[in-house]
């Protein structure tokens, strides 16, 4: 009996020897992340069987487990993927919106602007220095083309970038939880959970997620394999698959995940990117597929579209030196090759080919609105010149004809319809003649070649350029509604804008998701210090009574001893 | 539940964090003014700022563009003024020839008055717009629009034929304006045409008749009804002129008028346009300002908070 005193008091204070411990500990790691709190598992001493019935042994030790919840875990991790990949995605989204910026730093104010110089070319056609800042404000689009295609240029490097690093880091994680797998695997067998081992494992886990999304499966050896999203697998039992960077087969300015399925042959096998379902990785690849490459080809587009427009139109005027129009821009399919062709402000071509008159002798109250060019040209113009338009009743209607003045005079004519423009595509040049104000049957018009000394003078060209402004000529993704040049680049940010938007609040609700569950998980895992000071408390007074026992089993002891004294 | 005391304070800190971004972000829209700094602050509003800027740079463009023409036309007025004074004074001198009682010399003096209004008149018509270009240049010729192709008969007695011509191309240019205005007028249709009593448009050239005026007074040979004729025949070709140059001077005073309203109206579209680009992206100071004021009032509140929470710990009770 008097042994069993002494047993029970002495087990009595392990056991709060061992809770004050594990107290202290959970006290030590209340900020250490990923640590779950611990306790130990008490239980009773099986009681000794005597003739008068079982006595209690005393306590005894079972274990000590750690507060984890694998559902919570595995939800925590899902969520720290998808607001990772959110994160990530914006982050880049940011950055690309500052490339195409509103306003008058923006490519669509310095295009118009571009145009609005032609207003200047056409007051004063003869005035070189007008010519000049027309060519000089061409210049200043190109440049900020140029500039926005290079900081495109260097985000899909930057996009590369992060990927090898993050890549790299998905490595270096997948051989240290190979490496838990092994430690843990051999204390398996033990009976008792490694927990802090456990605890490092699911650290690692949670931090894989943030750069790849992954799925977990524990084996019976308690070894964690780690499958990607799409079920390739990364890390089984103690080994791990490597991941590396790689160009885009297709186009090698992007770039892919790949797995490297021989490392002695340098074999790999790209990873499609259905398989990368969240994490940083995800982000930047639908950064990458998406956002990235929408806006280049939106900028593609624009730029191509507006410059070979400005091209067209100029080719269909004539220099002061009767030369038809060079190319404006060129380079026009490559915005971060495009450049200014022409430098010497003589070669604008500000002049149109054809002038309209009419005749004094009208009595209507048409007058020549201008004639615009609308095909390929040859010089001198192909077909006799000066025509005459001619307008006639035929039955109830104002019809015209148009026809060289030299004859023959066609027996049909076409009607003319208010407002619209008379066709003369069949011409050499071709061209279209608006007209202002009605004209009386009988009247007619004079279409002629421009004469060498007109040339200098004459701003026809200049307005065609200028019609630029209002005609709708740029279409997004072969679209078939063209906007104007302001209107398309107001499309390019708008759409910009929604999807940085669009990016804001899915990180801002994937951020609140990871937050909760975070918080759940915590509620189970987490130390609460209020808590563990309270434990202190009961644990530090059942070492007390324990301690106790052992002093009145010492005074019993004493007191047996006395006894033979 | 329980609270992990480390997510606790991580969480106050974020939340301290996302407060003082809060607080950042109004007061960068405060001393920017503006609501819209990239088009993600809402791309709606972005798009409707980028079209009204371009709607503003248009108006100065056509405002550039009706400077260009009132510049022209007040010089064209001018000098279809001074044409008109030019030929008020032709017309005095012709009259004045038709009296009998003058001599052959007198005659003579008269004309070579008359060529030395002539002469003013071809240097009146060729007068340079100030940028290159002249006035009555029609299409837009480079180089003086009328050129007289013989010596002038100012060489009395028996002057040889002279003649003006246009070299230009019939027509005028216009302005880039959205409601057009002329840069140049059509030389030809007003200084060498005229209506006739019929209304009729016929060539009448003021060179020629005044030439042919020049001619006859200069020719001694030519006296009694035969100067008479000549008086005759120059005053009608004058007075047709004159009627047609009168008319032209009324035009282009119209054109001028116009332009007054064509700049009133650029100006109004200016300004729906400049109130359109800050309805869109300028921010509402009296929202902004109060609105400013709450987030720094949760911000305090979220500092207070935190203070006095970080004392609550039972370690503070036992000892």
């Amino acid at each position: 009996m008097g042994s069993g005193i002494y047993s029970l008091g002495t087990r009595a204070m392990f056991a709060s020897q061992a809770m004050l411990d594990t107290t202290a500990h959970n006290i030590s790691n209340v900020n250490t992340p990923g640590y779950s709190r611990q306790q130990v598992e008490l239980a009773t001493e099986s009681g000794m069987y005597t003739g008068a019935g079982f006595f209690g042994r005393g306590v005894r030790i079972a274990t000590v487990t750690r507060s984890t919840n694998e559902f919570l875990i595995k939800e925590a991790n899902v969520n720290t993927a998808s607001s990772a990949a959110d994160q990530t995605r914006l982050g880049k989204l940011e950055q690309l919106e500052k490339i195409l910026p509103t306003g008058e730093n923006g490519l669509g104010y310095a295009a118009t602007q571009f145009l609005n110089t032609f207003v200047d070319v056409s007051n004063q056609p003869q005035d070189m220095s007008a010519r000049q800042v027309a060519l000089s404000r061409a210049q200043e689009w190109a440049n900020r083309v140029n500039t926005a295609a290079k900081q495109l240029d260097q985000q899909q490097a930057g996009v590369i970038m992060d990927m090898q690093t993050s890549v790299s880091q998905v490595n270096s994680l997948t051989q240290k939880i190979a490496g838990l797998n092994q430690q843990i695997a051999v204390y398996n067998g033990s009976g008792h959970t490694a927990n802090d081992l456990l605890d490092q494992r699911d650290n690692l886990i949670k931090d894989l997620n943030k750069l790849v999304q992954v799925n977990t499966v524990e084996a019976d050896d308690g070894s964690l394999s780690v499958f990607m999203g799409g079920g390739q697998v990364l890390v089984l039992s103690n080994n791990a698959q490597t991941l590396r960077v790689e160009r885009d087969a297709a186009d090698p300015t992007k770039g892919r995940v790949a797995l490297v399925t021989n490392a002695a042959l340098n074999e790999t096998r790209v990873l499609a990117s259905s398989q990368i379902t969240g994490g940083a990785l995800n982000g930047l690849l639908r950064f990458q597929d998406e956002d990235l490459s929408n806006t280049r080809a939106e900028l593609n587009q624009f730029v191509a579209q507006f410059a070979n427009k400005v091209n067209e139109i100029h080719s269909y005027g004539m220099t002061p030196d009767g030369a038809y129009g060079d190319p404006i821009f060129s380079n026009t399919g490559s915005p971060s090759a495009l450049s200014v062709n022409l430098s010497n402000p003589k070669d604008l071509a500000a002049a149109s080919p054809l002038i309209a008159y009419a005749s004094t002798a009208n009595t209507g109250t048409a007058s020549v609105g201008g004639v615009s060019m609308t095909g390929t040209l040859s010089v001198p113009p192909g077909s006799a010149m000066p025509l005459t338009v001619e307008f006639l009743t035929v039955g109830a209607g104002l019809e015209y004809k148009i026809y060289p003045s030299s004859g023959p005079v066609p027996a049909t004519s076409t009607p003319w319809v208010p407002g619209t423009a008379l066709d003369g595509s069949s011409f050499d040049p071709p061209f279209s003649l608006n007209i202002n104000g009605a004209p009386a049957p009988g009247d007619t018009l004079t279409i002629q070649a421009i004469t060498g000394a007109n040339l200098a003078g004459n701003n026809g060209n200049a307005l065609a350029m200028l019609a630029l402004r209002d005609e709708s000529f740029v279409s997004f993704n072969g679209g078939l509604d063209s906007a104007t040049v302001t209107d398309a680049y107001a499309q390019m940010i708008g759409s910009l804008g929604v999807k940085v938007q669009d990016g804001r609040i899915a990180a801002s609700i994937s951020k609140t998701l990871e937050d909760s569950s975070n918080q759940t998980l915590s509620s189970t895992a987490g130390v609460n210090l209020d808590e563990e000071a309270s434990r202190l408390i009961q644990f530090q007074q059942s070492y007390q009574a324990a301690a106790k026992v052992l002093q009145v089993a010492q005074t019993v002891f004493d007191t047996l001893l006395n006894i033979t004294r | 539940m329980r609270i992990a005391t480390a997510f606790r304070y991580e969480q106050s800190i974020s939340n301290l964090q996302q407060r003082q971004q809060d607080l950042s972000t109004a007061q960068m829209q405060l001393t920017s003014g503006k609501r819209v700094n990239a088009a993600s602050d809402d791309p709606t509003a972005a798009a409707r700022a980028e079209r009204a800027l371009a709607s503003i740079a248009r108006t100065d463009a056509d405002q550039r563009a009706v400077d260009a023409s009132k510049n022209a036309m007040t010089i064209a007025e001018s000098v279809l003024g001074d044409a008109v004074d030019l030929l008020q004074s032709a017309r005095e001198t012709i009259v004045a020839a038709g009296n009998g009682a003058y001599s052959a010399s007198d005659r003579q003096a008269l004309a070579a008055k008359l060529s030395e209004i002539r002469k003013q008149l071809l240097s009146v018509a060729n007068r340079p717009d100030g940028g290159g270009g002249y006035v009555f240049g029609g299409q837009g010729i480079s180089q003086a629009p009328f050129v007289e192709s013989a010596a002038a008969p100012s060489t009395p007695p028996a002057p040889p034929a002279s003649t003006v011509t246009f070299q230009g191309q019939p027509g005028q240019i216009e302005t880039a304006s959205t409601e057009k205005v002329n840069l140049t007028l059509d030389g030809e249709r007003i200084w060498l045409h005229a209506r006739d009593a019929t209304g009729k448009l016929v060539d009448v050239n003021v060179f020629d008749a005044l030439a042919t005026a020049i001619k006859n007074l200069n020719d001694p040979a030519v006296t009694g009804t035969a100067a008479q004729a000549t008086v005759t025949q120059g005053l009608g070709d004058l007075d047709q002129i004159l009627g047609n140059m009168l008319s032209a001077r009324a035009e282009v005073g119209e054109m001028l008028n116009r332009m007054d309203g064509i700049e009133s109206r650029l100006a109004d579209s200016k300004l729906a346009a400049q109130t359109e680009k800050s309805n869109a992206e300028d921010l509402d100071m009296v929202e902004a300002i109060s609105q400013f004021q709450n987030k720094q009032t949760g911000y305090e509140a979220a500092l207070q908070s935190y203070a006095s929470i970080q004392k609550m710990s039972l370690f503070q009770y036992i000892s």
